[in-house]
């Protein structure tokens, strides 16, 4: 293509402009033609980006980097905000390839889909390529993702559903297919991220290019899964790895975007040989599984012994029914590099055809003649393991080149590859083509990789019209390799303009039924929406506690009150932890007031802290992100972030910290404002409010039983009084009502036995009775279900609580009646908290192990 | 030799398990060696779902689900098994180990790929630098593969310790190799780690051996257990077992039930259970010789 391969070409400037001239691209470079002048179907781009100008271009790609952070698609999952997470950054240039070109490139990823398709009926079925040596044995049997216990399993649909290819141009144009992703969904999720967040900022330079739209190619999928479901309303999830896991985002957004389930393993049971799914109604038969998870680790009955990551009798469930998976269990045995050597005559023997794309010049080490052209030639080439998974895109191992190594590394890995040739691969490294890239203020050129996706429908593979690319290192380029986490986002320029965008939601629009309370939902998702609405309150009740016990500011406008009151309320939440848990040990001298706050402040393992209880929102939040709204979602993670590190303590009041207070606070609020505000009143609402009922409920039980029943004199008392009422917000009440000092009755009144104070104790069992009687196991008739009769039980207790009563001392010098009261409640709301998680989360406790028996001879 | 081999598994369960899954090897492969006159399993309580298939290796499997609640599950496999055939050969006859570790020896035969699948690593059979070095010395260039096997047996029987306390099921090969100790899965799985760490194809048999009281006293019941050894590929031989735990090479006294690659592919009798807090398991198995001709 270009004769000149060996320097740089530079660009002919074209008129008003100086990114163009000062751009510098490789021999084969996406930007600039072999001529230096701007490729035609880049030409939109140059000129959107000309007209905006270096400075708005600067904030059109910070605008999207913003997008890219709010939406939280960073390659590690969101974790702990003082983690550092692997970048995630989207050019505000993407990679525009001409149509032309793409065309036959499509044809060839196409091809090899076929090609692989026609390996795994193979594989796992005469293995006449194995038996003929087309490709030898050792590669299958070697490779810990050939899975035995699927071999004979027949199947009307492809195998392969899903197929991404990682390709890279050498500096003559030509393209390399790198490596194979044939397990899981590697990298939609990003590849949809990158395309909406770059559509929203900068539609126009989209439009502008005539670009393909990638929604058509999801509808084809979404039929196609439809299809081999062979429902009429199927009811189709994605079967993902726990959200701790790296890839655990990528399938959360393409959970979203298909409107699919998000499940995990232990969400899912196999009764009688079929998939069921476990939801708050009980089981729920399920249609098809979009397998994210390594199908290794899919069935611990039957293939990996410690695999958890699918239910327990897959491969009976599988058996029964083939179209339950997709991708089949163990596609990813095509993934296996040593593969590429044997391209040509598995082609010829399997397609009758000659490949169109080659991989990577590379040799399989389980070849003796292969080994020794290696370590003979030991500069010439990098040496990669032949199999690894690699869906999780840019992280795929670089490389490692014999001749670079360290004499004892070098010997080391010699010794291993004459062991294990069958798991190794040799491969030749090329110099690969560059495309622009905007660095804030410049364009640059930098080499990248570029993944596509294949997938299977009703007319065959077909190809994403667009895709995820990467900058990779210069040289380096056997894999996509990463690190920088620089990604791109891939269009194919036409001539003509795109129609409109074709929604996903007309066809959702047939095919659902209306369905308004969501029974559906798993059982594991309503155990966390339970909790976080717990946490949250938890985070909130401890915060005003901390922040009422430091502001002894305003005392003209306030009660003048020691800190005993304030140190005795605090003490509760420290305690509490430390005789519940067990794990807190006193710290010495811990008894000034600022030292307990800065305990709740920054005990790493105090339950009932800040940190561990951010902590457990951060974990509950994770884990039913796709039940939560983009904007709980940027609220939520955007708390997260803002914890100073160090807040200095001495200064009294300690305003830094009370100014923080006040600001997460305000942030929850608005939280709790959005869930109430926007949260449909189905079951994972109700669970997520019953929740924070019942922990404000505990809360606030346990401040009083703590204030209230000793005896003080009456100043005291009166401190005591304005504690309570401002720890729980209700001053203004207070003295809305009753313009005069805060009194015993009144205050137990408002915080306890009124049902209008949203605040108070009565109002919190109203909502936990209502809650409780419209989930699903509620009992309609006469005889109400264990958790009814308690929530019944401890709200007549409270309604018909007499003031006066409660108000009497014992003999003891404290007020008996109160603590029996509040003790009932003490003990009631956890009983109650537990027969809840029972009745409805405790499938989710069903921890599968496995037994064994062992062999004594 | 005819046997009657019986092997009980009872498990106990602290609390109900909602739901079971178990995989069973526990019914005879077919094998030249041996002929099979009678098998009957027996599951209580009845599982909600069965199916009885061949693996990947040949071996009858039986899946098992309960979906009932239950506390104890009892499977009983009562077998009776003819052994006709035992190896008998010169093991001095046999072909030199390396023809068969370069593949020389696999060149355009029929079950090639049958026999290939055995070199490679599994999980408990893995290829390993020392083991491959242990190993090496019962191998000098131009041996008989199986006079190798017989001293990498006899190295194997004198250098470890039978020691059930220091191992278990999931115990990996390179521990046993440097404690030296370990039960006859180990063993096993330690002798096909140094043959496959040569090259040489070698698969894990699964099965019973006849055991003998001490002099002078009874037989007691359901005190035998189930066994495991290895087994060899020669082309002039086909495969040939070696047992390292007992330094034999079978002679009648062996019942293969199962062969794979190691335990993991034929464990006899594995599960997984939802619910039913600790468990506890009970295995009476009982071999009996019914006609010693």
């Amino acid at each position: 293509m270009n004769d000149n391969t060996t320097n740089m070409v530079s660009a002919v400037m074209p008129p008003g402009s100086d990114w163009i001239s000062r751009y510098r691209g490789s021999a084969f470079d996406e930007l600039i033609g072999p001529d230096g002048r701007v490729r035609p179907h880049w030409q939109p781009v140059v000129s959107f980006l000309e007209n905006l100008g270096p400075e708005r271009a600067a904030a059109l790609s910070e605008r999207i980097q913003r997008r890219i952070v709010e939406n939280g698609i960073t390659l590690d999952s969101f974790s702990d905000p003082n983690q550092v997470e692997r970048p995630w950054k989207l050019d505000l240039v993407p990679l525009v390839l001409d149509q032309r070109e793409w065309q036959p490139l499509e044809r060839a990823l196409i091809q090899r889909a076929r090609l692989y398709e026609a390996l795994l009926s193979d594989l796992y079925g005469r293995q006449d390529v194995l038996n003929s040596g087309l490709l030898p044995p050792a590669l299958v049997f070697d490779d810990p993702s050939f899975l035995r216990a699927v071999h004979g399993i027949g199947s009307h649909d492809p195998r392969l559903m899903f197929l991404a290819l990682d390709l890279a141009r050498d500096t003559n144009g030509t393209w390399h297919i790198l490596d194979t992703h044939a397990e899981t969904l590697a990298g939609h999720g990003y590849a949809l991220a990158n395309r909406v967040v770059h559509a929203d900022v900068c539609g126009r330079m989209f439009r502008e290019c005539n670009a393909l739209r990638i929604s058509g190619f999801y509808q084809d999928v979404a039929q196609e899964l439809a299809r081999r479901s062979g429902q009429d309303a199927p009811s189709i999830a994605i079967l993902g790895p726990n959200p701790d896991h790296e890839t655990y985002l990528n399938h959360a957004y393409m959970a979203r975007y298909m409107g699919y389930q998000l499940l995990e393993g232990s969400d899912l049971r196999v009764v009688d040989g079929k998939a069921y799914h476990k939801t708050l109604a009980g089981l729920q038969p399920v249609d098809l599984l979009v397998r994210a998870v390594e199908a290794a680790k899919a069935d611990p009955l039957e293939l990996r012994p410690d695999g958890f990551d699918g239910p327990a009798g897959l491969v009976m469930a599988v058996r029964n029914n083939p179209s339950l998976v997709a991708n089949a269990l163990g596609t990813a045995i095509v993934e296996n590099r040593g593969i590429g050597p044997c391209l040509n005559r598995l082609s010829q023997y399997l397609l009758g055809e000659d490949p169109i794309l080659q991989d990577t010049p590379r040799l399989w080490l389980g070849d003796p003649a292969a080994r020794e052209e290696v370590l003979s030639q030991q500069s010439e080439f990098l040496l990669r393991p032949a199999f690894e998974a690699t869906a999780r895109p840019g992280h795929a191992q670089a490389g490692r080149c014999l001749s670079d190594m360290a004499p004892e590394e070098r010997d080391r890995l010699i010794a291993e590859i004459s062991l294990n040739g069958p798991k190794w691969v040799a491969e030749q490294a090329f110099q690969v083509a560059t495309s622009p890239s905007f660095d804030g203020t410049d364009l640059v050129a930098k080499p990248y990789a570029v993944r596509c996706f294949v997938a299977s429908t009703e007319n065959g593979y077909a190809v994403l019209p667009g895709g995820l690319a990467l900058t990779v290192q210069a040289g380096a380029a056997v894999a996509l390799t990463a690190d920088s986490g620089e990604s791109r986002d891939v269009w194919i320029a036409t001539s003509e303009p795109q129609g409109p965008h074709y929604s996903r939601w007309r066809m959702a629009e047939e095919e659902v039924q209306v369905q308004r309370l969501g029974i559906r939902l798993p059982s594991r998702v309503a155990d966390n929406l339970y909790w976080l609405g717990r946490y949250v309150e938890r985070a909130d009740w401890t915060m005003r506690v901390m922040r009422n016990s430091l502001s002894r500011g305003d005392e003209d406008l306030r009660p003048i009150r020691r800190a005993d009151v304030a140190r005795s309320a605090l003490d509760v939440i420290v305690n509490k932890a430390r005789t519940n848990e067990g794990v807190i040990p006193v710290r010495p001298g811990a008894d000034s007031l600022e030292q307990k706050v800065e305990e709740l402040f920054s005990s790493a393992v105090n339950p009932y802290g800040i940190l561990v209880t951010f902590q457990n929102i951060r974990k509950v939040a994770r884990q039913s992100r796709d039940r939560l709204s983009l904007d709980a979602w940027r609220l939520l993670s955007a708390l997260s972030t803002k914890r100073p590190n160090a807040v200095n303590m001495s200064g009294d009041p300690a305003m830094e910290l009370v100014d923080w207070l006040d600001q997460l606070i305000a942030e929850l609020a608005a939280f709790n404002g959005l869930m109430h505000e926007n949260m449909t009143r189905n079951f994972g609402w109700r669970f997520m409010d019953l929740g924070r009922r019942t922990e404000r409920a505990l809360q606030m039980a346990e401040l009083l039983n703590t204030v209230l029943v000793n005896v003080v004199d009456e100043s005291e008392m009166t401190e005591h009084l304005a504690f309570l009422l401002e720890t729980a917000d209700c001053f203004i009440t207070y003295r809305a009502r009753y313009r005069f000092a805060p009194t015993f009755p009144l205050v137990l009144d408002l915080l306890m036995v009124d049902e209008t104070n949203p605040r108070g104790i009565s109002f919190q069992l109203v909502e936990i009775l209502d809650h409780i009687g419209e989930l699903p196991k509620a009992s309609l008739d006469a005889v109400r279900t264990p958790e009814q009769r308690l929530a019944l039980d401890l709200l007549t207790q409270v309604r018909l609580a007499d003031i006066d009563a409660l108000r009497q001392v014992g003999t003891d010098g404290r007020r008996t009646n109160l603590v029996q009261a509040l003790g009932r409640l003490i003990t009631g709301l956890p009983q109650l908290s537990d027969i809840i998680s029972r009745r409805y989360f405790s499938l989710t406790e069903e921890q599968p192990h496995r037994v064994h028996t062992r062999l004594a001879h | 030799m005819k046997y009657a081999i019986s092997h009980e598994t009872t498990y106990s369960y602290s609390s109900s398990v909602h739901q079971s899954y178990h995989l069973l090897h526990l019914m005879p492969a077919k094998v030249p060696s041996q002929r099979i006159l009678q098998h009957r399993l027996t599951i209580s309580p009845a599982p909600n779902a069965r199916q009885d298939r061949v693996d990947f290796f040949g071996n009858p499997i039986t899946l098992l689900s309960l979906a009932q609640e239950h506390n104890t599950l009892v499977v009983l496999a009562e077998s009776e098994i003819e052994v006709v055939h035992y190896f008998q050969g010169d093991l001095a006859a046999s072909l030199d180990w390396q023809l068969i570790a370069s593949g020389a020896a696999l060149a355009g035969r029929e079950d090639a790929k049958d026999v290939w699948q055995f070199s490679a690593s599994s999980r408990h059979g893995p290829r390993i630098q020392e083991i491959g070095a242990y190993a090496a010395s019962s191998f000098p260039p131009g041996r008989p593969v199986l006079q190798g096997c017989d001293d990498l047996m006899r190295r194997i029987f004198d250098d470890f310790t039978f020691d059930p306390s220091s191992t278990d099921v999931s115990t990996p090969v390179e521990h046993v190799f440097s404690e030296r100790r370990g039960v006859c899965q180990d063993f096993a799985h330690l002798m096909i780690s140094g043959l496959r760490s040569l090259g040489l194809p070698a698969r894990y048999v699964s099965g019973y051996i006849l055991t003998h009281p001490p002099e002078g006293q009874p037989k007691l019941q359901g005190a035998d257990a189930s066994h495991a050894w290895v087994s060899v590929w020669s082309p002039d031989f086909g495969w040939v077992d070696f047992d390292p735990t007992n330094n034999v090479i079978p002679r009648g006294e062996h019942v293969t039930f199962a062969y794979g690659r190691d335990y993991d592919d034929i464990s006899p009798i594995s599960g997984v259970l939802l619910g039913g807090g600790g468990h506890d398991v009970e295995v009476a198995v009982d071999v009996l010789l019914t006609d010693a001709v």
